[in-house]
């Protein structure tokens, strides 16, 4: 029997990923083979890590003229405008940044065997993959479940990866370590039906004080800053609460929503805010349909008491504080013991890397060692190597950062002078963590749709070039640069001290990619002030802008004048001043290097942009529900082809099960999954009404549930079953129809 | 299982000396002008700001080209993506010989002005699927052997070594042959798929 690595790893996989993954497997079959609608289907793919990549519309400008990429599927799509075999990408989770030696393994395993080998760290703690077929995602989404990742909701209209600050639990200056909280907020949001029917995604972030960047708590939709309030004598733990903060075209620095929500009282207010969102969020403009939106109509005193009120009729749920028992027991295990030694005796390169890269944590004779990728990369032999070193320096003590790094805590400091050898062994000891050559960059054009300008060929030419030179002023060695492809801010240039987002501007009849020039952004205080667009500038002249702004820093800022303070001062006239002869090119004939962008030789194009998959297809959750219906009647009749019979059986009952649950969500909300009150429900509100009723065959369609629930399961006949399963999709196509029908009823009301 | 996933690498002569920004120009032009044949050619990665490998890419659907440095110097090398129907050798002799076609345009690429030679009597194999060499017992000795007796059965090739290798690292399964030319050996496989078809 041929193996597979389904076959291998059963037992290694919980059964509800095992599940998951499998259901994501017919789905994607029900695709192929046109049974599921595409627009339906790109939702479902992006709510499990599966992402689309550029040129993935068949379409790719050479350079010359626009190519038609004739992939061997012809037509099928994966998505509208999305072709089935096109190389896409897949984003994988990791809560709060956290990984163990045995995931590095398998994530360069899956790099090496789906993608090519590279592995990118994305600026939300988590993972990318490029150039994955979509054929290879259900092996891949195993063999990562296999030592508990999921790519579960990493896209799409839902909760995404939930960021923490990397240092928390080892940094002096914190209230108390969040990882827990993140870690129960991220598992009790995961596939919560409350997070089903957003018009856009939602990002979470944890920070464990309010002064360092910390968790970048204020750029999110969701943010809590650790607090301790002392009563009657007792340390009680608590978060500020922060709410409707982003970044992208329309910034918004969060609100405060509450200066001290108690722990017990985090995981019910994040699921009230949910169902508010989820209730009153835009759905159909996407542009406006992140939570700031609502936030910023509703105003935070309204938005507050709707989510109070929400927070009062939530069903009790004992997953909102049962994971606060096991608090006194968190914490990370140290693998060695902590040393504290004499450093400063090596060479220079060990000695920069030690004032760049390590920091003392709190617990005496352990610090934090930051491995710095360039552009947030590294390829599969260095992952698995790190794991190595995991095993021997710190065990299970790794992290990934928003700026893309990762970073080994609990390092013995008498271990470092080791670690740092291997390190550059592996070329991976490179100095300069979070200091101005340790450059954010989105992927921008080398792979997303909607990259405009490319970011990562400027961060690599500026990470380059700033490296040569070299920097002694403390102050400016400091500067964070982050850079996005375009405005949506995937590189988080908003909060950097000089930051850019890609554009274009025609000159001289040419299209020329350009970059607006973003500065004095506020990263610390958990991104406390967005900067100031200052102009767009071609691409290839921006390593001037950063020189000249940097020069302009050094000369004539005051006496520890933090930079963005700096730019303040300035003001935006004269920084433009400075910088306004760049904006202006040669003409195309005298320079046509300039028009082109960097680490591309093609001729410089919109042409190969995308729609983007950032936010999804807005699907309702109606839709959703009764897509998984179809499925498992689908699914009901393979099993019959089998010849398992119950489990046909037992597939197609579920099916009319959820078609029915999906109509009554239309009016109520918490219904559950019990079949007694789902069909309690339907009868009373569908069929009873004649609401479900046809034109001619009235409530024909509406018994086949009422009979199945009845009478139970229909014994191993292959016929009865046959017709089980014709009856289930008959109900279907029945709650389509009124589904239908209540949508002009309320059209004709209204 | 079927053995689907593999890379074949070619190593430059010792001494070619090459900027590898030099071939970006030179496969966007092979993405212009879909210049492998059964490819379709997509675009070109630039991870030249890794210090390790892969430098550059060149994506196709089917697989992947890219340009890495190895120990002994720069290596091309092709990493099969999507499967191709056939026995092992002919799977096999597919690869070769889409390796052979970029190598031979690589080193007619007039831009290049001759500065990329191959090495006439080196290529490495690697297996990377994971599950067949878990699965797979003894897996080194087997696809050793499997190649070996294709050559061996068509005489003339008998002067050639395999080095195999499983580093202890998690690294995959490596082959290393070192044969009389190359040119003897793109025949013999092809005439090894003409025995086994």
């Amino acid at each position: 029997m041929e193996t597979t690595w389904k076959k291998r790893l059963s037992g290694q996989i919980s059964p509800e990923l095992g599940r998951e993954i499998d259901i994501f497997e017919t789905q994607l079959e029900l695709r192929r083979i046109g049974k599921l609608d595409e627009k339906i289907f790109a939702e479902t793919r992006l709510r499990r890590g599966v992402y689309g990549q550029r040129y993935d519309n068949g379409r790719r400008h050479d350079g010359l003229r626009t190519q038609q990429l004739g992939f061997p599927t012809g037509e099928l799509t994966k998505g509208p405008e999305t072709m089935w075999d096109a190389p896409g990408m897949l984003r994988i989770k990791l809560p709060f940044g956290g990984i163990t030696p045995e995931q590095m393994e398998v994530l360069a395993d899956v790099a090496d065997e789906y993608s090519h080998g590279v592995l990118h760290v994305t600026t939300r703690q988590g993972f990318q993959l490029h150039y994955i077929h979509i054929d290879d995602t259900p092996e891949l989404m195993r063999r990562l479940a296999s030592v508990g990742i999921t790519t579960r909701e990493a896209c799409g209209n839902s909760v995404r990866n939930v960021t923490a600050c990397p240092l928390a639990g080892v940094c002096e200056g914190e209230a108390f370590d969040v990882t827990p909280y993140a870690k129960a907020l991220s598992r009790f949001l995961l596939g919560h039906p409350d997070c089903q029917d957003f018009g856009r995604k939602f990002k979470i972030a944890f920070s464990g004080c309010t002064d360092e960047a910390c968790g970048l708590v204020k750029m999110h939709d969701f943010g809590a800053v650790a607090r301790i309030r002392i009563e009657n004598g007792m340390e009680r733990r608590g978060f500020a609460l922060y709410v409707g903060g982003g970044l992208g075209t329309v910034t918004q620095q969060a609100k405060l929503f509450d200066e001290f929500l108690p722990e017990e009282e985090l995981l019910p207010t994040a699921q009230a805010v949910c169902r508010v969102f989820s209730r009153l969020g835009e759905k159909r403009n996407r542009a406006r349909a992140r939570i700031k939106f609502l936030v910023k109509k509703l105003g935070i005193e309204k938005f507050r008491e709707l989510v109070l009120e929400e927070r009062k009729i939530l069903p009790q749920d004992l997953l909102w504080t049962s994971y606060l028992k096991e608090l006194p027991a968190w914490g990370e295990k140290p693998l060695k013991e902590g040393k504290e030694t004499s450093l400063n005796t090596r060479y220079d390169d060990f000695n920069e890397w030690l004032g760049t890269n390590v920091m003392s944590q709190k617990q005496k004779g352990y610090a934090v060692a930051v491995v710095t990728l360039p552009l947030g990369d590294l390829n599969s032999f260095q992952l698995r190597q790190l794991a190595g070193l995991a095993r021997r320096y710190v065990g299970k003590n790794v992290r990934t950062t928003v700026e893309q790094n990762m970073i080994f805590r609990w390092v013995s400091k008498a271990d470092l002078p080791a670690l740092y050898s291997e390190l550059e062994v592996l070329g991976l000891g490179e100095s300069g963590a979070a200091s101005l050559v340790d450059i954010t960059a989105c992927p921008g054009t080398d792979t997303c749709k909607l990259g405009i300008a490319s970011s990562r060929g400027l961060a690599a030419e500026l990470g380059r070039t700033l490296r040569l030179v070299g920097e002694d002023d403390e102050a400016v060695r400091r500067l964070r640069i982050k850079i996005s492809g375009c405005f949506n801010s995937c590189g988080q240039h908003h909060v950097a001290d000089i930051g850019f987002f890609g554009n274009s501007r025609t000159v001289d009849g040419f299209k020329v990619p350009h970059f607006q020039v973003v500065l004095g952004g506020q990263w610390d205080s958990n991104a406390g002030s967005f900067g100031l667009a200052i102009g767009a500038v071609p691409s290839k002249k921006i390593p001037e802008v950063v020189e000249r702004i940097i020069q302009q820093f050094r000369s004539n800022r005051q006496q520890s004048e933090p930079f963005h303070s700096f730019i303040e001062r300035v003001g935006k006239k004269q920084l433009r001043a400075w910088i306004e002869d760049l904006m202006r090119l040669p003409t195309h004939d005298v320079a046509p290097d300039l028009y082109t962008d960097w680490g591309d030789v093609r001729e410089f194009s919109l042409g190969d942009l995308g729609v983007g998959e950032c936010s999804g297809e807005v699907i309702s959750q109606f839709q959703f529900l009764l897509a998984d219906a179809e499925r498992e009647v689908f699914e009901a009749q393979l099993k019959h082809e089998e010849g398992d019979l119950l489990e046909a059986d037992s597939l197609a009952y579920s099916g009319m099960l959820k078609a029915a649950k999906a109509l009554i969500q239309e009016q109520i909300k918490d219904i559950g999954k019990k079949p007694d009150h789902v069909v309690h429900e339907f009868r009373t509100r569908f069929y009873d009404t004649e609401l479900f009723f046809d034109q001619y065959a009235k409530g024909k369609f509406g018994r086949y549930l009422l009979q199945r629930y009845e009478a139970g399961p229909v014994g191993e006949n292959t016929e009865a079953v046959h017709q089980l399963i014709e009856e289930a999709q008959l109900f279907i196509d029945a709650t389509h129809a009124c589904s239908a029908k209540m949508q002009e009823q309320s059209v004709l009301q209204n | 299982m079927e053995l689907q996933r593999l890379i074949i690498q070619r190593p430059l002569e010792f001494g070619s000396i090459l900027h590898l920004k030099e071939l970006i120009p030179v496969f966007h032009r092979w993405i212009q002008e879909q210049l492998i044949k059964d490819h379709l050619l997509i675009d070109v990665g630039d991870y030249l700001h890794l210090k390790r490998d892969p430098k550059l890419l060149l994506v196709a659907h089917e697989g992947t080209f890219s340009v890495i440095y190895s120990p002994e110097g720069l290596v091309l090398q092709y990493q099969r993506r999507r499967p191709i129907s056939g026995m092992f050798t002919q799977r096999l002799e597919k690869i070769w010989n889409t390796l052979q076609l970029a190598s031979r345009l690589l080193e007619q690429e007039t831009t290049l002005e001759g500065k990329i030679h191959f090495e006439a009597n080196r290529f490495r194999i690697i297996v990377n699927e994971l599950l067949w060499t878990e699965t797979t017992e003894n897996a080194p000795k087997v696809l050793e052997e499997t190649i070996r007796e294709a050559f061996r059965k068509e005489a003339g090739m008998s002067g050639f070594t395999v080095t195999c290798s499983m580093p202890e690292t998690k690294e995959r399964l490596l082959l290393e042959f070192e044969v009389t030319s190359i040119q003897d050996l793109d025949s013999t496989i092809s005439s090894v798929e003409q025995i086994c078809a």
